[in-house]
């Protein structure tokens, strides 16, 4: 296990999630996710994301199959960074459409408590149909804003 | 995907750090890394700025390999802009350190995050590309 175990409980929140992929030129692709699943047996995420932004990312994936993907709490800034390798994608399922608007509901309810339009996340983000991206995680990074951020976190097990 | 090309002008209200913008870099051994930054500040036609506040691996990378991609939210329209930026230098007093600073310890009393928003450069970046996402 790569990913520790208390990181389910952290994932389950409505976290901020990007994803970035990068060519083999080293021009790097950010892409917003409209939710993250993941499975703790097998260190595995599956990263939802909508078609329209994912041009550059799948022929980035088909060139380098190194992945990044950052979980943030919006309150505290807490995140965590996690690497690994892609492992497939696929059209997502109605049970995991109406995951992502649940989760997109949840996540600009947060931002509207700042004062941010939820109604222009919704519009900026929400572009079916989505796409699920799944990767296996080999690496974890403390990503916390904090003198020393960015130091990798290490289970017993990996 | 349809991108509109824009300009720096174009896009002022979402570099005043209203909401905060997400940059990816990636490392010479192709290994992507993707954060938020706290302000992208504008400097000229062709420049932009962003603020340094931890030696983190986003200033790693880019030292070693100086293309960056942001993506920026119009805090009006919430229209996505994506740019691309080449690093050129970093900055740790002058006009565009201290505003960068100002506006920083201005949003570190409103979050009550000072000991976040601490700049220890401004990192002055080249324009490439910006598009309409």
């Amino acid at each position: 296990m790569v990913v520790p175990a208390w990181h389910v409980d952290f994932l389950k929140q409505p976290l901020s999630f990007w994803i970035a992929t990068t060519n083999l030129e080293n021009i790097p692709e950010p892409v917003k996710c409209t939710g993250v699943s993941f499975d703790p047996e097998s260190d595995t995420f599956t990263c939802f994301v909508p078609a329209k932004f994912t041009g550059k990312t799948f022929k980035d994936l088909a060139e380098n199959p190194i992945m990044a993907l950052v979980g943030v709490e919006l309150h505290t800034y807490e995140g965590y960074q996690y690497k690994g390798h892609y492992l497939s994608r696929r059209e997502c399922t109605q049970e995991e459409v109406d995951y992502q608007h649940r989760y997109m509901k949840e996540f600009t309810d947060i931002l509207g408590s700042f004062g941010y339009s939820a109604p222009g996340y919704l519009k900026a983000y929400i572009h079916p149909p989505f796409i699920a991206i799944s990767f296996k995680a080999t690496q974890v990074f403390d990503q916390s804003p904090k003198v020393g951020t960015g130091g990798e976190i290490k289970t017993e097990q990996s | 995907m349809n991108q509109t090309q824009v300009k720096l002008e174009e896009i002022m209200p979402a570099l005043q750090g209203v909401i905060p913008s997400i940059v990816a870099t990636s490392s010479l051994e192709h290994i992507p890394n993707v954060t938020y930054i706290s302000q992208i500040y504008y400097v000229d036609a062709n420049h932009v700025a962003l603020s340094f506040q931890f030696f983190n691996k986003t200033i790693k990378n880019v030292r070693e390999n100086p293309m960056l991609v942001a993506i920026l939210t119009c805090p009006v329209h919430y229209s996505l802009y994506k740019m691309t930026l080449r690093y050129k230098e970093s900055q740790t007093s002058g006009e565009i350190f201290d505003n960068m600073s100002m506006q920083l310890d201005a949003l570190a009393i409103v979050q009550k995050k000072e000991h976040i928003f601490k700049l220890r450069a401004a990192d002055i970046y080249e324009v490439i590309s910006i598009v309409h996402v």
